[in-house]
């Protein structure tokens, strides 16, 4: 029997035993899709046709194929290229558009045997922390239909909560992976910058995007991370260095392991509802022989100022390639080159990434590039050497995802562009650092919301990472807690 | 430090977006209260040009072999245009 909260481990377990066939599991889920996405609007795309074609297939050779991913359902994050399937990135600007290519992280899941269910849904460009600056409309979150899945992966994060995917595909520039499965209660994984190829990633903000995953556990984030990460020659910041046997290190004993607790993430910002969970959490690492470790991250306030320059920046560069010439969408308002360019760009963007294209062209314009943009790169590299010293006394850092749970859908009432920066207050270091880091669920609010912790690791060192976030997840059962919505696809 | 009107029209003008004069008031607004949040970064004491400015990738990056790889097909990129003739994108006069 299929379980919509099956592990990647419990399903191929059944796809070997064949209790099912990869056909019923591929419809088990696309059903479950058709019946959620009209409520919580997590799916841009729905590929039913081509799931179910590429289930039958998967079918007829499954004793042949020695992949432990083969005939397992997923969906990409809508900034995945995949090849002559619309690929909008939550924009007007890219609503028709149909790549030619697959993104490599698509490509080597197809060669894997995984079958793409759909695209989901993002805030516009990645710009944003609660899915509402899509152009398809809000996500909402699975625990609460009134309240943000968090962004940008909210769709990908919305739709593993519910159960209509095993796992999702996710980017993560300022904590767009980590801050959405923690207000989700799933988890979720960026790796260390460099990890994970970004070709057919659609660019936002080149020195910080990292792609990642959105799983049930720790253990299939593992298993995502030893079929998906590594080297390709195709992007020129991919890192080739060996990866780990993720898998296996998992159950690693933690005795003696060092987890640093800095003291300026549990300030006056953190809900207090978040402090308690993470208390409950510092004590089972201590019983499972952990040394925790007071350490300082003095700058990490300055750390979101430093970001809201350096990604707009990155983004106003990335994303002059939306002109109306060549892709994407174009006015009809136009006499000239000139204005073909303009009132494209006007028409086609929302209000949230122009604001962020014309802070990103102020911050690197003449006369401001030394104020704003080099102090902000003088910043993150104090912030990068707050993290080597805190790495020279700990093995992994431990802290909140978020400083509060999943808050009201309410896009009308957020007049100040500023007012939703601090929710990432917590993950934008990461980033900055280019460090590997996961939220995993440690418990709920009142309520009823789901709470992230959030674990980050040494440049590299995912295995370390995994191994201790999986070594909480044995000693825990938020993980396994779902929302009550999820009943209502199963009728 | 604050943006002017005029500054405005001239970062739309940069940034190739169309600013209309209704929009103009609102966005001056908005992007003043951004600026007033990162203009944090200058408070900081310890931060100064002695700090380095260094891209923070945690490895090098690297240029691949000079080597031709797979090629799209060209009659399938101009497609993907919003207006193409055969392979060729139409767009409107450039040079008068």
């Amino acid at each position: 029997m299929i379980t919509p909260t099956d592990s990647l481990s419990d399903i191929k377990k059944g796809l070997d035993n064949k209790s099912f066939s990869c056909k019923e599991l591929t419809k088990f889920f696309l059903d479950r899709i058709e019946k959620a996405n009209k409520k919580i609007n997590c799916f841009i795309t729905v590929c039913r046709e081509s799931a179910l074609k590429e289930a039958e297939k998967a079918d007829l050779k499954s004793n042949s194929v020695p992949s432990p991913f083969a005939g397992i359902p997923y969906a990409n994050k809508d900034i995945f290229c995949t090849s002559q399937i619309r690929t909008t990135c939550g924009s007007k600007m890219l609503e028709n558009f149909l790549p030619l290519y697959d993104a490599e992280i698509v490509r080597r899941a197809k060669n894997l045997g995984l079958i793409m269910l759909g695209k989901t849904n993002m805030d516009e460009f990645a710009m944003g922390s609660t899915n509402e600056t899509s152009f398809f409309g809000a996500v909402k979150n699975p625990w609460d239909l009134t309240k943000v899945p968090g962004g940008s992966s909210g769709g990908s994060a919305a739709a593993v909560a519910a159960g209509l995917v095993p796992f999702a595909t996710g980017s993560d520039t300022g904590g767009s992976i980590r801050q959405p499965a923690a207000l989700c209660g799933i988890t979720g994984l960026k790796p260390t910058y460099g990890r994970i190829s970004r070709f057919g990633m659609i660019a936002f903000a080149s020195s910080l995007d990292q792609a990642g995953f959105l799983t049930r556990n720790v253990e299939d984030c593992a298993l995502c991370m030893e079929f998906l990460s590594g080297f390709d020659p195709k992007d020129s910041t991919s890192a080739n260095i060996p990866k780990g046997d993720y898998s296996s290190e998992l159950y690693a004993k933690l005795e003696g392991k060092k987890i640093g607790i800095p003291k300026e993430y549990f300030d006056g910002n953190l809900d207090s509802e978040i402090g308690h969970c993470l208390a409950e959490a510092k004590d089972i690492f201590s019983k499972l022989g952990c040394v925790l470790v007071d350490i300082e991250l003095p700058n990490t306030e300055m750390a979101i100022a430093a970001y809201y320059i350096i990604a707009p920046a990155e983004c106003s560069s990335n994303l002059a390639r939306f002109d109306g010439v060549r892709y994407g969408f174009r006015s009809i308002n136009s006499n000239d080159i000139d204005s073909l360019y303009k009132n494209t760009r006007n028409e086609g963007f929302g209000t949230e990434v122009k604001r962020r294209i014309l802070i990103g062209t102020y911050a690197l314009s003449s006369g401001y590039y030394d104020k704003y943009y080099e102090q902000a790169q003088r910043v993150r590299s104090v912030l990068k050497n707050d993290f080597n010293q805190a790495f020279k006394k700990v093995d992994v850092i431990l802290g909140p995802t978020t400083p509060s749970t999943a808050f009201p859908l309410n896009k009308e009432a957020r007049n100040d562009p500023t007012e939703l920066y601090s929710s990432d207050l917590y993950t934008i270091p990461v980033n900055l650092a280019g460090l590997p880091a996961i939220s995993i669920p440690a418990g709920f609010g009142k309520k009823e919301l789901p709470i992230g912790m959030q674990l980050i690791g040494q440049a590299f060192n995912e295995r370390v990472l995994l191994n201790v976030a999986h070594q909480f997840q044995l000693h825990s059962e938020w993980h396994y807690q779902i929302p009550k919505f999820n009943e209502s696809c199963d009728e | 430090m604050t943006i002017t009107r005029k500054e405005i029209l001239k970062l739309g003008d940069l940034a190739k977006i169309e600013i209309s004069e209704k929009d103009v008031e609102e966005l001056q607004k908005q992007l003043n209260k951004i600026l007033k949040f990162v203009d944090k970064i200058n408070e900081q004491p310890l931060i100064n040009n002695q700090n380095s400015i260094e891209v923070s990738a945690p490895h090098k990056s690297r240029l691949r072999p000079d080597e031709i790889t797979e090629n799209l097909d060209r009659l399938s990129i101009s497609k993907n245009s919003p207006n193409s003739s055969e392979s060729l994108i139409t767009v409107p006069l450039v040079i008068e």
